[in-house]
């Protein structure tokens, strides 16, 4: 196992177009990253640029210190597992994971000692013997892994292998997936467009947007403290709710009302030389019910007036749907930009849609109008024109 | 029987009779006492097999029947072979001069035979290749791979990239995978392939005509061109059937058996049957 | 990706500097080594056996060249193209071949689309009938020839027997080449019958259901949205069946040897070969040929849009 150093890798075609632009990654030895970003954003580009099956056009590819941009696939000792598998239909699953064994023309003792060894790591022994055609998708996603696992190389590539498989299968693999890099403290570049795959698999997460590097860093400090509205949008399965405001003094001035900040985002955005003209972002789960909030926690907060026009109620939680006025004039350039990426409807016409995720206690009714909390510590602003967090606490975040 | 049933059997027997009467036709006039050849009946009045005893007798028809069994499948083996490493090539390997060799390939489709019957003649004289096998399959082997690199490039194209990616990250060399990944998996491909080129071989007849003189490396379509028959006084017309009837056997049977992958290599595996 | 796609996606373009084009890996290196070395036993017995020859043949066009006097051979320009083009055979000849073409891949074309409509559709004895489609073009043509022969020639032939007494219809001229048309189509349908197959299985069955549910007839289905989806997949079929239809030979051969008029340009182009030993004429008339088979060519190409199969497939 080793580490991996991106250094400004760029992937330039022919024409001029840049699929990958200076991505600047150090990859620490055992470190499970993800890479995520939306469809078209480079990430699986990158992974084959990493992998060897596409030039580098500049910067400087090290694994395990050494550079590698000129060195075949086989040279780089990283192994790779794909969407679709890709195992070999006319071999069986023992010749399959024994094929790379073979090229590197390891001593047949070695090579069934491996094979075994996987297998049952894997449980896929049992099935040795039989063809891909004749396994189950989760079966044939083990195999490809086993195939893998035997050349016990420096790093792993992932691209995308669970995206096949169903839902409740997809659950299964992602732990099996974990508990075995775990275990084998293997090195994991692990590529998806799934952010719950993201959040719950990655020690960090990358995420990528026309092949530029947005933020790379623990889950939770995506979740919490993203560095610009894009991974504020596309991290959370429970998107994040956008609307433009103003800044006035000690307030957000916005169309649910005026908000008091608290003190520390005010200190923040004034060192930060924050500009008036600003894009709000809260999360459903920091709303709640104001009837169903104690005093205390009303004050770290505010509380609007809404009127929701439809409630999902889910056992566990109740959302809100509520619209709220847009702002005519308003900068959104880049949040219209951000809203067609990262795949959430920015309807037309006057108003916007939030969701608010209530405790199943609420009495909230369809078209009566509700005492709506929200959380301002969890206010996030960016910068109108080019998405920027502007209050992120820089002494919070390392890297 | 439903009325649609009815129709589309209909249909299909009109279908049959049409492709067929011809066939049977010959087989009829092969199998007609050869006395009874110019009765102009359908169907034989008297059977007899003295038709065919006619032609396996003496070499007139049987050293060009060998001729085309030996010239076919020789041509077959090595335009496969060459056909297959060119469209492996065409279909999964970026180098230039790509789409120039597939123009050049579709080009050489569409020649007229005709107009290279004068240069190849004086050609293969001078190297002394006029009459022998050699001078039939080298110009079988130019023209079988168009339809040879065609057809297959189809049948590689469907190989999934992604097994080429996998087997480079395993390690394996360029000429690796295609001997350990591609070909197992094209081998359908290369069958239907040769099915294809050895039908060409077996059916073609101008150059068989131009390019021999004796039945030292005439094939059978060309004897049967110049057919002289059992002996001088009777219509070769018995003959010319027997001979005809003999040299579609082996087609019938190659086309009954494999009729899926022919179609299949036919329409680039857009029709799988 | 597209500069086109990724310009949409809001990327900008530089262009690649000249160091960082040279920089082509070792594995792209050997990749194009490999390429051209696979394909070069193709392109050698290509080149050998087809460019080289007609380079020859043009040379030996423009000589007067005659077999039996081989050493009389001289240069004489465009002599030979002169004496065929103002020759009423060689016309003649264009004629009849003209008619043919056009006569035959316009019933084939029919034909063929009721064959692969069969083909398709037909809920019966799918193998019978595929299998007996496919026999033409599997017979040896010369066996067919004979085949049709006999059958048309009076006395031994069936079907000319149902003619009115006295009738040899492989004697006279447009008789003949009509016996010889329905050979050809006989023989050559299938070919048709399948790349209009594969045409037509490339047509969403979902638009057939749609239309059906609104309401069109099988006609209205088939030709309103049938033939012009499969327009590509036709423009294919007619273009190699012209250019093959016009290099006619086998079953004339063996129908009339060209006798009484029915003869094609390449029957011609034969017997001024190896029956008339004029290796210049001959050479003349065969690069006459390659012209017209190069003008319908590109007639289809580019007058119509025909796009040529086998072209170079996209990577990944």
């Amino acid at each position: 196992m080793a580490a991996i150093t991106l250094d400004k890798i760029t992937k330039r075609y022919p024409d001029g177009t840049e699929a990958v632009r200076g991505v600047d990654l150090e990859i620490t030895d055992g470190e499970f990253i993800v890479f995520i970003g939306p469809s078209g954003c480079g990430k699986t580009t990158l992974l084959n640029m990493i992998a060897g099956l596409e030039d580098i056009s500049s910067g400087e590819l090290r694994i395990g210190g050494r550079v590698v941009n000129l060195l075949s696939p086989k040279d780089r000792d990283v192994a790779m597992v794909f969407q679709s598998y890709a195992l070999y239909p006319h071999m069986t699953v023992r010749r399959n994971m024994a094929f790379p064994l073979k090229i590197a023309r390891l001593p047949p003792g070695e090579i069934g000692r491996r094979v075994t060894r996987a297998a049952e790591l894997l449980e896929i022994a049992e099935h040795l013997d039989r063809k891909p055609a004749s396994l189950s998708g989760g079966q044939r996603q083990r195999v490809a892994m086993g195939r893998a696992i035997v050349r016990d190389p420096q790093a792993f590539l992932m691209d995308e292998p669970l995206s096949n498989l169903d839902a409740k299968l997809r659950v299964q693999m992602r732990t099996m997936i974990s508990r075995l890099q775990r275990r084998l403290r293997a090195t994991t570049l692990y590529v998806t467009h799934d952010q719950t795959e993201a959040m719950t698999l990655g020690d960090r997460i990358m995420v990528l947007r026309h092949g530029r590097m947005q933020q790379a860093g623990p889950p939770r400090e995506l979740y919490d403290h993203p560095a610009n509205l894009f991974v504020a949008g596309f991290i959370g399965s429970l998107a994040m709710n956008f609307l433009p405001g103003q800044l006035a003094g000690s307030s957000l001035s916005w169309p649910l009302g005026d908000v008091p900040l608290p003190a520390g985002t005010i200190r923040r955005l004034a060192e930060g030389n924050a500009p008036q003209d600003v894009i709000v972002g809260i999360r459903p789960e920091d709303f709640e019910d104001a009837a169903l909030i104690d005093d205390a926690k009303r004050a770290r907060g505010a509380a609007v007036v809404v009127r929701p026009d439809m409630l999902e109620s889910l056992g566990s939680d109740v959302f809100a749907y509520f619209p709220v006025p847009r702002r005519r004039g308003a900068q959104a350039g880049e949040l219209e930009r951000v809203a067609a990426e990262t795949g959430s409807s920015v309807a037309p016409g006057p108003e916007r849609t939030f969701v608010a995720r209530l405790s199943p206690a609420t009495r909230a009714h369809q078209g009566v109008p509700l005492d709506l909390w929200l959380d301002t510590h969890k206010l996030r602003l960016f910068d109108a024109q080019d998405g920027t967090a502007l209050d992120r606490d820089l002494n919070v975040l390392k890297r | 029987m439903t009325w649609r049933q009815t129709r589309w059997g209909a249909a299909n027997l009109i279908t049959v009779a049409w492709t067929l009467f011809p066939i049977w036709w010959l087989v009829a006039l092969a199998f007609k006492d050869p006395a009874t050849l110019a009765d102009g009946s359908f169907w034989p009045r008297q059977w007899s097999w003295a038709n065919f005893s006619g032609i396996f007798r003496g070499s007139a028809f049987v050293r060009p029947l060998i001729n085309s069994i030996g010239i076919g499948l020789i041509a077959t083996v090595i335009s496969v072979v060459v056909a297959t490493m060119a469209a492996y090539a065409i279909a999964r390997l970026n180098f230039p001069g790509k789409r120039v060799l597939v123009g050049v390939s579709l080009l050489i489709a569409m020649f007229p035979q005709i107009s290279l019957v004068s240069p190849l003649f004086n050609i293969e004289r001078a190297l002394g290749l006029f009459n022998t096998w050699p001078g039939l399959i080298i110009p079988y082997l130019a023209f079988s791979l168009p339809l040879a690199i065609y057809t297959l490039s189809a049948f590689f194209r469907e190989v999934p990239w992604d097994l080429e990616k996998a087997a480079k990250v395993d390690g394996a060399s360029q000429r690796q995978i295609l001997t350990h990944v591609i070909a197992p998996l094209a081998l359908p491909g290369i069958a239907t392939t040769a099915i294809l080129v050895f039908m060409f071989c077996w059916n073609e007849f101008l150059f068989a005509i131009s390019l021999t003189s004796t039945d030292a490396s005439m094939t059978a379509p060309a004897a049967m061109g110049f057919f002289t028959g059992v002996s001088q006084f009777t219509f070769p017309i018995g003959s010319i059937a027997a001979a005809a009837v003999v040299i579609t056997i082996p087609i019938v049977i190659l086309v009954m058996i494999f009729q899926r992958r022919i179609v299949a290599g036919l329409t680039s595996g857009a029709v799988k049957g | 990706m597209t500069r086109a796609q990724l310009g949409q996606a809001g990327l900008s373009h530089t262009e690649p500097t000249r160091v960082e084009r040279r920089r082509l890996s070792a594995a792209t290196r050997a990749e194009r080594r490999f390429g051209w070395a696979l394909c070069a036993p193709a392109v050698i017995v290509m080149a050998a056996v087809a460019f080289y020859p007609i380079g020859y043949a043009l040379y030996l066009s423009l000589q007067r060249y005659d077999l039996r006097f081989p050493q009389l051979s001289h240069f004489v320009g465009l002599a030979n193209y002169d004496a065929v083009l103002s020759s009423g055979i060689w016309w003649h000849a264009f004629v009849v071949t003209a008619v043919i073409m056009v006569v035959s891949v316009t019933i084939e074309f029919v034909l063929g689309m009721t064959f692969a409509l069969l083909l398709n559709y037909t809920p019966l004895w799918r193998g019978l009938v595929r299998t007996s489609i496919l026999l033409p073009y599997g017979i040896v043509t010369v066996a067919a020839a004979y085949s049709w022969q006999f059958a048309w020639t009076p006395g031994t032939g069936y079907l000319a027997n149902q003619l009115p007494a006295g009738s040899a219809p492989l004697t006279s001229q447009w008789q003949a080449v009509g016996i010889i048309i329905l050979a050809e189509i006989w023989k050559t349908t299938p070919f048709m019958t399948l790349l209009l197959l594969a045409g037509l299985t490339l047509v969403p069955g979902e638009l057939l259901r749609a239309a059906k549910v609104d309401g069109a007839t099988g006609w209205q289905r088939f030709t309103q949205i049938m033939l012009p989806l499969m327009k590509p997949a036709i423009l294919v079929a007619l273009l190699f069946r012209m250019l093959d239809a016009f290099r006619i030979f086998d079953n004339i051969f063996i129908l009339t040897k060209g006798n009484n008029g029915t003869g094609s340009v390449s029957i011609l182009g034969y017997d001024n070969l190896f029956t008339a030993l004029n290796l210049g004429i001959g050479s003349a008339i065969s690069v006459l040929i390659l012209i017209a088979v190069a003008i319908i060519a590109v007639i289809f190409i580019v007058g119509f849009g025909a796009a040529a199969p086998g072209a170079a497939p996209e990577r990944h």
